[in-house]
């Protein structure tokens, strides 16, 4: 249970995170290219992914623990979303197809 | 009002450009090693094998190991047993002896017999000190050094956010094939904000855990501006005074302890055990016995529960537990301390020091990388920062490496005039950092694939030297349950690789300018 809280929330925050970038045009331009738009879901649903994690860490580990550990999961989430952006944006797209418009 | 922002901004921006040149080499300093003192016991067991011992409770009788004391332990002053837990499996005891001296041994912890160990600081006795002394003793000089720059680096932080134009909207952006002036600003930009609140923490607790250094007059005040009482009455110090010259038996160490347990467990509501047995003035009718709780496995807080008894008596001094004024500070101590048992935690302190060490570094490169083509390169100045910032971030690395190499490569009782194994070892480090800075001078920006190439061959080394001197290379140190020494091999191994690639990739920055020719006036 512990563990699956742990990758629950590493889940949720990388997810959050890669849709807080797609919200952006110039993320969205890098993985979809030119002629749609992100519309404002990705942004909606980044937060409330990022929200979720914070939750999932807090039942996980408590508040103590989770003041630490919450930022450095959602810094390492972030991570992976600008090397993904950086190197393999393509990896993106099936996560970007639901939001084009 | 336009103009009072960006004047405001301009005057961050020069606040954070020369804070940055002048103590980025101390940041990076204290941050390496602090991100290595993440793992300071596991580098223990790596460069001390006698200690590789797979913890398991059992009970310790204190009673039977201190009557076996060396005859110039008896009458010792200062008696202290560290008590094992997973990541420190041996008895750590030392005493003082008549002379003032330290002696400091492993204890077996089975049988309780002193165990030959290899003579090294280690990863508690040296990287640890480094991170916050930089192992400059004299007046505290190298507290207030480290604290200088932890201010600077709060300071560089703020200012950063101010002349950040575009926080949200270049917060994921890296473009790596960019000018390398670019790039490296995205670097420092990104590892910046990714790791911000950390970066915030870590200063920020590190000085408040210093206040007695930094600020000794405003915590002495109200204790009459007697430090020492102000250090009794928020850490339960214990002065037993002087010795008497009587002598007495010690009444039950074993039985005190278990009493200390007994009464913190019920003062918590879950059961507390002693962390640390010390005895003062052993042998004597004024003895003391002094148990402590600090790192509790389960939380952030430090306990800090102490309990002190007569030595002779075996009754109850002193329950000591942190008044008000610690626990306010305990949480934000507890996460700088990291001691409690939270795995996935302690790995993503790790990165988040690594990424310190990358916003630091890519800070100083976009110093340099932005003087690139310009006269200003050939200036005494900006040589000299070049050399420091090669030396400061590629240099440290090297030296960590070196020391951990002659660790391996240094028999055992080796002695230099009068410095012993663990000396010569420090000495090592001291030499190799000292020499990276003389190569970073003289070669440039060539210095810095050359330097790279040093740490991955350093690094390879230090895992073939394990393997060859310990028998316990990765895959035998994890079957053996040495997770420890498994760890750290296999982060030397991705620092080799790390290094290796990053040597291929390196060119210098662009090709000199050409001097311009001296004219003389006729």
């Amino acid at each position: 249970m512990s563990a699956a809280l742990l990758v629950g929330a590493m889940l949720a925050v990388t997810l959050g995170t890669a849709l807080l970038a797609l919200s952006q045009q110039r993320h969205w331009n890098a993985v979809m290219g030119t002629g749609s738009k992100p519309g404002n879901l990705p942004q909606r649903l980044g937060w409330l992914l990022i929200s979720v994690s914070l939750v999932l860490t807090i039942l996980r580990d408590g508040g103590s623990f989770g003041a630490l550990s919450w930022p450095l999961q959602a810094g390492f989430g972030a991570l992976l979303t600008s090397g993904a952006l950086t190197w393999m944006p393509g990896v993106m797209k099936p996560l970007a197809r639901w939001f084009g418009r | 009002m336009a103009q009072f922002g960006d004047g405001f901004r301009q005057a961050m921006h020069w606040t954070h450009t020369w804070l940055g040149v002048v103590l980025g080499i101390v940041m990076f300093a204290v941050f390496w090693m602090g991100t290595l003192t993440i793992f300071a016991p596991e580098i223990d067991r790596w460069m001390i094998p006698e200690t590789r011992i797979v913890h398991a409770k059992r009970e310790i009788s204190y009673d039977l190991l201190l009557s076996r004391l060396p005859p110039d332990a008896a009458s010792s002053d200062y008696i202290n047993f560290v008590v094992p837990d997973e990541r420190r499996p041996t008895i750590g005891f030392s005493y003082r002896g008549a002379d003032g001296t330290f002696s400091d041994h492993e204890l077996d912890p089975v049988t309780g017999r002193p165990l030959a160990v290899t003579d090294s600081r280690a990863g508690t006795g040296f990287i640890y000190p480094f991170h916050l002394s930089l192992t400059i003793e004299w007046q505290n000089l190298g507290e207030w050094i480290v604290g200088l720059a932890a201010l600077a680096m709060l300071i560089l932080l703020i200012s950063g956010l101010v002349i950040h134009r575009k926080v949200v909207t270049e917060f994921f952006v890296f473009r790596p094939r960019r000018k390398a002036r670019r790039a490296t600003l995205d670097l420092h930009n990104l590892s910046s904000l990714l790791g911000l609140p950390f970066y915030f923490l870590m200063p920020f607790s590190g000085l408040l855990i210093f206040a007695f250094v930094y600020l000794p007059w405003g915590i002495a005040e109200p204790f009459g501006g007697d430090l020492a009482k102000a250090a009794a009455a928020i850490s339960g110090d214990y002065d037993p005074g002087a010795r008497t010259g009587r002598a007495a038996t010690l009444a039950s160490v074993d039985a005190m302890k278990r009493e200390a347990e007994a009464m913190w467990s019920a003062a918590e509501g879950v059961p507390v055990e002693t962390n640390l047995v010390r005895i003062l003035n052993h042998g004597d009718d004024s003895a003391v016995v002094y148990f402590r709780n600090t790192f509790p496995r389960d939380r952030v807080v430090l306990s800090e529960y102490v309990a002190v008894f007569n030595g002779n008596t075996g009754q109850v001094l002193q329950d000591f537990a942190k008044p008000p004024i610690g626990h306010a500070s305990s949480w934000v101590q507890g996460a700088h301390f990291m001691q409690f048992g939270h795995w996935p935690l302690r790995w993503l302190y790790f990165i988040g020091g690594l990424g310190g060490c990358v916003m630091i570094a890519t800070g100083m490169l976009f110093w340099l990388s932005s003087r690139e083509g310009k006269l200003a390169r050939f200036s005494p100045g900006h040589r000299t920062v070049e050399a420091l910032t090669i030396g400061g971030v590629t240099g440290i690395i090297i030296a960590t490496c070196a020391f951990l190499v002659a660790n391996r490569l240094l028999p055992p009782g080796a002695t230099l005039w009068a410095d012993t194994r663990a000396e010569l070892e420090v000495h090592a480090f001291w030499l190799v950092w000292f020499a990276t800075f003389l190569h970073a001078a003289s070669l440039r920006a060539q210095a810095w694939a050359q330097q790279c190439w040093a740490i991955a061959i350093l690094a390879a080394t230090a895992v073939t030297l394990n393997a060859v001197t310990t028998g316990e290379h990765v895959t035998a140190a994890l079957s053996d349950g040495y997770l420890a020494v498994a760890g750290v091999d296999t982060v030397l191994v991705i620092t080799a690789g790390a290094a290796a690639w990053s040597a291929l990739k390196l060119r210098p920055a662009s090709k000199p300018l050409p001097v311009p020719a001296a004219h003389t006036v006729e």
